[in-house]
């Protein structure tokens, strides 16, 4: 209990350390959403008024007073989950932005990290149990190679491959343009028809790395003296692999595990693009490309939010696994 | 060749319970084969602590592995025979070794520290350890047993259900003890398990091997580096050394015919009621097991080596009720004290 409540003081710090950073961040900047806008319609030959751009200045929220007034303010608009108008998507809020592509981006690169981690790990522990021999060698060699490859080249290369060579897949998008009153299984079916290639491209550019970091910590625990001991003892093999020596080889690859998922929301950003899939990631290109700041950061955000949430997740977790950390500092 | 085991190959569950007749075992290196254990034959009464004492690399440990049929990848048995119970522990079934490990042979490992799994209470330990031999244990009776052995190696009961980095490093041994006389096995192997830990805490644990073994009548293959320490316990000690047993010895024994290794060890021992402590090393180095000596092993570093030392491996010879691997007692027609003092 002492463990959650100092895991959880710490989380509310960070949290709160990310949103001022966040909020920081942008007004250090020059410029201001307001004068992008001004810009944009003076360059198409219809400037705007004094009135309109007070109206704008209202709605951006720029504002003129002095920056602690601003922070308290930001503070406030975000218990209310408000992040500000998006300038791409005006006049969609940034929250409605964020509600829309989440799903999205969780859907696919949550269920392909998972995927990856779970099957990475699994057979990490088996390749390290059948140390030395062939199969050992095989899948070390193939996902070491698969590893090295730049994941939007894979991306590319399904895409060219299944896609458009084969049409075995759709080449884009997270669904088709289906009739009205489908059923929704057929919806669902079209979603996951949509996932496969990029699931795929994420699948094999991940899953290497959690094969070899779980095989390396796992000859780790199999050489420690307690695993010996137990072989000693008459502990069966299915015991000794699961409770013995894997169940000690995976306490450093959660770590990773936490990084990974808080990264999953920031989206395989180039999987996103190539297969232009409606998430995350995507709309954080469409806010660089527009100077849409109050998208960046709402989104920068969630990214935050969602790391240091994974983070304190995977702490617990590893609470649970290694009673050494629950003593904490 | 000396076969007295061959001659009897039935299962003899009456007999020794440890016998180990002339085991070599070598481990593969990148530079070749190197001998860790060479020619060892040893014989453990019933109800007996045998010392085992020799120095780092002497092959103790590999030895006490070879006996649990526990010898790492890349090591193996060359030739010999090992015997527990009247079993020939390299000719069973795995699934029969697996069961038959700690019930008729256990062992405490040289690093309590890292012997118990970090993420299982001591209550997990013992446990694991019925249920693997007995997977229909119940709970009640697998709590009671393991009462008896807190209660055994008096550990408090409350501590069942603590993890290992909980305990102190005499407790971690003393739960290790407990785990390895889970079910009373009539031989048990104990390496160094005193070695990580202060003089206090070694003495108290090894009052409680005395006291179990007393009561339990198991026999003990007790392997140290500390001779004194063997000396004080053992009813026998036997010395090794680059991997071949130079002497066994009654440890209170009145002989002083003895190896010149172990006259080496015992003038390295301080003594402390004396006004003045005078202690000598050996000198030299234990030699490289890739490239042993011929001969003797120890003739490089022996003060009364001769011509035979450096080509014929001594054998062991009865010399005052001890066994002695050197060749200066089977020299016939010379004088007897011939430099030892």
């Amino acid at each position: 209990m002492r463990f959650f409540l100092n895991r959880l003081g710490f989380l509310l710090i960070s949290i709160w350390a990310a949103l001022t950073v966040n909020f920081l961040i942008p007004r250090m900047m020059p410029g201001n959403p307001v004068d992008a806008i001004l810009a944009h319609f003076q360059s198409e030959g219809a400037p705007l008024g004094p009135n309109a751009l007070h109206a704008l200045e209202q709605q951006f929220g720029v504002a003129h007073s002095s920056i602690w007034s601003q922070y308290l303010g930001y503070l406030q608009n975000l218990l209310h989950g408000q992040l500000g108008t998006s300038i791409t998507y005006y006049p969609l809020t940034v929250t409605q932005v964020i509600e829309r592509s989440l799903p999205w981006t969780l859907g696919l690169a949550g269920t392909a990290t998972i995927i990856s981690v779970l099957l990475g790990t699994f057979l990490g522990v088996y390749a390290a149990w059948h140390r030395g021999t062939r199969i050992d060698a095989g899948l070390t060699t193939v996902t070491m190679f698969t590893s090295a490859i730049p994941y939007f080249w894979i991306a590319l290369i399904l895409v060219y491959l299944f896609g458009f060579e084969l049409h075995w897949f759709p080449q884009f998008h997270a669904f088709s343009t289906l009739p009205p009153g489908v059923a929704w299984w057929k919806f669902a079916l079209d979603i996951l028809y949509h996932a496969v290639l990029p699931g795929a491209t994420i699948v094999i550019s991940a899953i290497g790395g959690w094969l070899v970091g779980m095989r390396n910590n796992m000859i780790q625990t199999l050489g420690e003296d307690y695993v010996t001991f137990a072989r000693a003892r008459g502990v069966r093999n299915r015991r000794l692999m699961i409770a013995y020596a894997a169940r000690n080889a995976i306490l450093p690859n959660l770590t990773g595990f936490a990084m990974a998922i808080g990264f999953v929301v920031g989206g395989a950003l180039l999987t996103e693009i190539v297969f232009s899939y409606p998430g995350i990631g995507m709309q954080l290109l469409t806010a660089v490309e527009n100077e849409d700041y109050p998208l960046m950061q709402g989104i920068f955000l969630i990214i935050a939010l969602a790391v240091l949430l994974a983070n304190f997740f995977v702490e617990m977790v590893y609470g649970f696994l290694d009673p050494r950390a629950r003593q904490g500092e | 060749m000396r076969t007295p085991l061959a001659s009897s190959p039935t299962d003899n569950p009456d007999g020794p319970p440890l016998i180990l007749d002339q085991v070599s075992v070598s481990f593969n290196t990148s530079k070749g084969p190197a001998r860790a254990v060479n020619d060892v034959s040893l014989t453990l009464a019933q109800g007996e602590i045998l010392g085992l004492v020799g120095e780092s690399g002497s092959g103790k440990s590999t030895l006490a592995f070879t006996v649990m049929g526990l010898l790492p990848d890349g090591a193996r048995v060359d030739s010999g025979q090992i015997r527990v119970m009247g079993k020939d522990l390299y000719h069973l079934d795995p699934e029969v070794l697996r069961d038959f490990r700690w019930k008729g042979i256990s062992m405490v490992f040289q690093s309590a520290m890292n012997a118990l799994n970090p993420v299982l209470t001591v209550q997990d330990h013992i446990f694991d350890t019925l249920r693997s031999h007995d997977p229909n244990i119940t709970d009640e009776k697998a709590r009671q047993r393991m009462l008896e052995l807190l209660d055994l190696v008096k550990i408090d009961a409350r501590r069942a259900r603590s993890f290992p980095h909980e305990l102190s490093g005499g407790m971690k041994q003393r739960v290790v003890l407990a785990i390895a006389m889970v079910f009373n096995p009539p031989v048990l192997l104990m390496d160094e398990p005193t070695t990580a830990l202060d003089v206090v805490v070694q003495r108290s644990i090894l009052n409680q091997v005395r006291e179990i073994q007393a009561e339990r009548k198991m026999a003990i293959l007790f392997i140290s580096h500390d001779f004194s320490l063997v000396r004080s316990l053992a009813h026998r000690v036997a010395i090794m050394y680059a991997g071949r047993i130079v002497e066994i010895t009654a440890s209170l024994g009145k002989s002083d015919a003895h190896h010149p290794y172990t006259e080496g060890l015992m003038r390295a021992i301080p003594e402390l009621s004396e006004d003045e402590v005078t202690i000598s090393g050996i000198p030299g180095n234990p030699p490289d097991l890739l490239h042993l000596p011929t001969g003797c092993p120890f003739h490089p570093r022996c003060p009364v080596a001769f011509d035979r030392c450096r080509t014929e491996v001594p054998p062991m010879l009865q010399v005052q009720g001890n066994l002695v691997a050197c060749h200066q007692y089977s020299r016939s027609g010379e004088e007897s004290d011939h430099g030892l003092e």
